[in-house]
């Protein structure tokens, strides 16, 4: 990935956008989604990392959202730690549990790998429907009151979203460090030629791992925020149509992209926010779009739209066009 | 000890369920090298249309087939249709999947709504099979009779007749299947088809003691891929021992941890990946 | 007698009951040039994999530099000191070459597990890298994609790869395979450039180059060694002969 001002350009749009958004938009109903897709946002950054970095497709995502999100809630709301303290030990144990998923999922590779995140996925699912002493089951948990760090009123969306949005920021900026990193270089030699890095001297396995957790911490981070924002979580929130949706933002974004993730969570948000007021059938239009994306336009939306541009630019390197991967081409 | 034993045929009538859709699964994987991620909404899909067959006034036994045609129709469009496209390209094939069991989930719900529907039982297995002071329900003996006769069959076909042969070739080294002149497009779509129906007419079989809900797919297909995972992949017998166990499990984890029945279920998965990777009776890993 | 830089014995590997490669028993001292030969199938690159630690031997023992990695792992043995090459070249084709020798460099560094120093603020590693492709005569196209460069070039990449590790034992397998006749040459010189503190072992099927390279030959058939000894021996062995000409 080459610095460039073309590279650069759009990257600097986004960020402009979303730092104006309050002012662009009327109402606090849409400085709310636009919170809501900066959570989003850093969710699908930290998967992306997974997928479109270290070529594993994981459908346990939402496993870090959700427990982060419980762990937020029942702590400072029902177990009577502060906030600091409570956000703190939530992230954690969050990310002790991508330890552990990531030790068991990374036994496998490819298919196995993804079918084992969807199982780990759902466990947690089923404790949180089934265990209703600590969970409240399918009624949810909820009783969070938003913190106010620094005497910052939180209650105010406006305040809300900048919140969030520093949040994704730092998100953004690790991410962006750690591609460029020794180990995320490493990654992404794993994700094309594992039995090469082997060779070379690179322990394989440490490396996914590593990254997987990761990535977890991050899947952490958003599912704190989410706690914050929503104020409530329920199972749903752990539920595989969590992790296909985050899925979907990092696919329909563009895999292996820094900006991708963040367009596809906002397509994605706002697709469900639209579609939502007006049918109640988002889980119909979720599955045709995933159909519609792998056969359609494998590449994602910012990969296809950077290849448009550098076709309309007269450029020749038509090779460099294949650094983000197509998640239809990454064998298994 | 009347507990256990009640209880333990509740896990085998639960594990003959979950054998009747994991053993179709565990073929098309086996086989095709595709997370059919669809395959626990065929399920429930079928159940639906079992029952709507038998609330139109259609014996119980031929909605099983109507729901299990249903099903098997359904699966070889998907797979002529679009799985084909992606030949080679297995995770663009999980995604195709998984999108398309949502379609189905979310239609399910415009179609039957959200409350979960009783499939009536057929009126000769009603009532109960009594031995001294112990009763059990004859249609639970019934669903495990069923899942022992399909594992005889499935065994049958595998091991002793021609489409077993040309399965297996396929599921051991698919290029030499190829090359031994086996036809392995018309091979996928049968196969394919079969897990399909057999997990159609599983979800009518299912229906009489699980009830169709909205969330039935998602509740069983994570129990398929445990299943897989547990018993090794493309076989027969791991699908077979790792349903019964996961029925047991399932079973007994209800009655004794009814907050914890659903993580017990996974500890299993958890030890064979961290022992034996290549599951209980497979040769490769996952 | 020094410690062999490569001592194998008794190795055995099977795959589903059949083995590829059958008690074999090798010695490589320090400095040898030593050469696998054998028609395909013969199990050369099976014992290539095996001393790599691709996957364990069925039985018998591996030692490099003295001492046993029979269960180590294939990056623990690299950072012992041992580098191979593929014979199907196996690189990172939509990186630039400089990237590629710059993972390999990278490999053995520890800064391979640090997620916040860019690489490419690592002036002494670019440097090294290109000080690598200069040795192998690529330094020209050092910022080219692999996918823009022609199989001859990719073949020297593969071996730069290698050598940037400054390896004590170095594993070619077919390092001449594909190539023209230009190339060879090439590729060769190259070859015989490698300083005597690097051991080799090579697998290749061009007899006259692969004679010229070669201390001492390991002939190879149905995973079992037939014949070893000096070139002259071995040419000599009119069991050499039987095995390339058959019976």
């Amino acid at each position: 990935m080459r610095f460039s001002a073309f590279n650069a350009l759009p990257r600097l749009l986004v960020f402009a956008a979303l730092l104006a958004m309050p002012w662009l938009v009327t109402s606090d109903y849409y400085v709310n989604i636009a919170s809501q897709i900066v959570i989003a946002a850093i969710l699908a950054l930290s998967l992306n990392l997974l997928i479109g970095f270290g070529g594993m497709i994981s459908l346990g995502h939402a496993a870090y959202l959700g427990v982060a999100a419980y762990l937020t809630i029942y702590l400072t709301a029902h177990a009577g730690f502060g906030h600091l303290t409570g956000a703190v030990i939530a992230i954690g144990a969050t990310t002790v549990l991508a330890m552990l998923f990531g030790y068991l999922a990374l036994r496998a590779s490819g298919l196995g790998f993804l079918m084992i995140t969807l199982a780990l996925g759902q466990i947690l699912w089923g404790v949180a429907y089934r265990w209703a002493s600590l969970t409240g089951g399918d009624n949810g948990l909820g009783g969070l009151k938003r913190p106010h760090p620094f005497g910052l009123d939180l209650n105010d969306p406006i305040i809300f979203y900048y919140f969030v949005l520093f949040f994704l920021a730092i998100a953004v900026w690790c991410i962006a460090r750690f591609i460029q990193s020794g180990l995320g270089q490493s990654l992404q030699g794993t994700r094309d030629q594992p039995r090469r890095m082997r060779a070379l001297g690179y322990n394989v396995w440490l490396i996914q791992w590593l990254s997987f957790v990761f990535s977890g911490f991050w899947g952490a981070v958003a599912g704190l925020l989410y706690a914050y924002y929503h104020q409530f979580v329920s199972p749903q929130t752990l539920h595989l149509t969590t992790s296909a949706e985050t899925l979907l933002m990092v696919i329909a974004g563009g895999t292996g992209t820094l900006l991708g993730p963040v367009v596809g969570a906002a397509l994605v948000v706002i697709l469900k926010n639209v579609v939502s007021a007006y049918i109640t059938r988002w889980l119909i239009l979720l599955g045709v779009i995933f159909v519609a994306i792998v056969l359609f336009m494998p590449e994602g939306l910012v990969p296809g739209a950077r290849r448009a541009l550098r076709a309309l630019r007269g450029s020749s390197r038509t090779d460099t066009v294949a650094e983000a991967s197509s998640i239809a081409k990454d064998g298994a | 000890m009347n507990f256990w034993i009640i209880q333990g045929l509740n896990g085998l009538a639960f594990g003959s369920l979950l054998f009747i859709l994991a053993s179709g699964f565990s073929l098309i994987f086996g086989l095709m090298r595709i997370v059919n991620l669809s395959h626990g909404a065929y399920f429930m899909l079928g159940a639906y249309v079992g029952l709507s067959a038998i609330e139109a006034g259609v014996n119980f036994w031929i909605a099983i087939l109507i729901g299990g045609g249903a099903i098997c129709i359904l699966g070889g469009v998907l797979e002529r249709f679009i799985l084909r496209r992606l030949t080679g390209q297995p995770l663009a094939q999980v995604l195709v999947t998984l999108g398309i069991a949502f379609i189905i989930a979310d239609t399910c719900v415009w179609i039957w709504t959200g409350d979960p529907r009783p499939v009536p039982m057929p009126s000769e297995l009603t009532g109960a099979f009594r031995i001294s002071h112990l009763a059990f329900p004859i249609y639970r003996l019934f669903v495990i009779g069923v899942a022992f006769a399909l594992a005889a069959t499935l065994w049958f076909l595998l091991e002793r007749s021609r489409l077993g042969a040309m399965i297996r070739a396929g599921v051991d080294d698919l290029p030499m299947a190829r090359a031994m002149g086996i036809r392995t497009s018309l091979l996928f779509t049968v196969v394919f088809c079969l897990g399909s129906a057999l997990a159609g007419a599983g979800g009518v079989l299912a229906g009489p003691i699980l009830s169709v809900y909205p969330g039935l797919d998602t509740d069983m297909l994570p129990l398929a891929l445990v299943v897989v995972i547990l018993g090794g992949v493309g076989s027969l017998l791991g699908a077979f021992i790792g349903s019964l166990i996961i029925g047991f499990i399932y079973s007994y984890g209800q009655a004794l941890f009814p907050d914890l029945a659903y993580v017990i279920l996974f500890l299993p998965m958890v030890l064979v990946l961290t022992l034996r990777p290549t599951g209980l009776f497979g040769r490769q890993a996952i | 007698m020094a410690t062999p830089i490569l001592e194998v014995t008794g190795l055995y590997r099977y795959f589903g009951g059949l083995p590829a490669v059958r008690d074999v028993t090798m010695r490589v001292p320090a400095g040898e040039r030593r050469l696998l030969l054998g028609p395909n199938g013969a199990g050369k690159t099976t014992f290539f994999n095996l001393i790599a630690g691709d996957y364990p031997p069925s039985q018998g023992e591996i030692r490099i530099f003295g001492q046993n990695v029979t269960r180590k792992s294939a990056n623990q043995r690299t950072q012992l000191g041992m580098a191979r090459t593929y014979q199907i070249i196996t690189l990172f084709p939509k990186n630039t070459l400089l990237h590629n020798v710059v993972i390999s460099l990278v490999g053995l560094r520890d800064i391979r597990f640090n997620p916040w120093s860019d690489l490419r603020r690592q002036a002494a590693l670019w440097d090294e890298a290109r000080a690598t492709l200069a040795l192998v005569g690529l330094e020209h196209l050092a910022d080219r994609t692999v996918s823009e460069t022609s199989y001859g070039e990719r073949r020297r990449l593969e071996i730069a790869m290698a050598l940037a590790q400054k390896p004590k034992l170095l594993l070619l397998d077919e390092p001449l395979a594909g190539l023209s006749a230009d190339e060879r040459q090439d590729v060769q010189r190259l070859l015989q450039s490698i300083p005597r503190d690097v051991t080799i072992v090579m697998i290749e099927h061009d007899m006259d180059v692969a004679l010229a390279f070669a201390d001492v030959i390991t002939v190879m058939q149905h995973g079992q060694v037939v014949v070893e000894g000096s070139r002259a021996d071995v040419v000599a062995d009119p069991k050499t002969r039987e095995v390339y000409l058959g019976h």
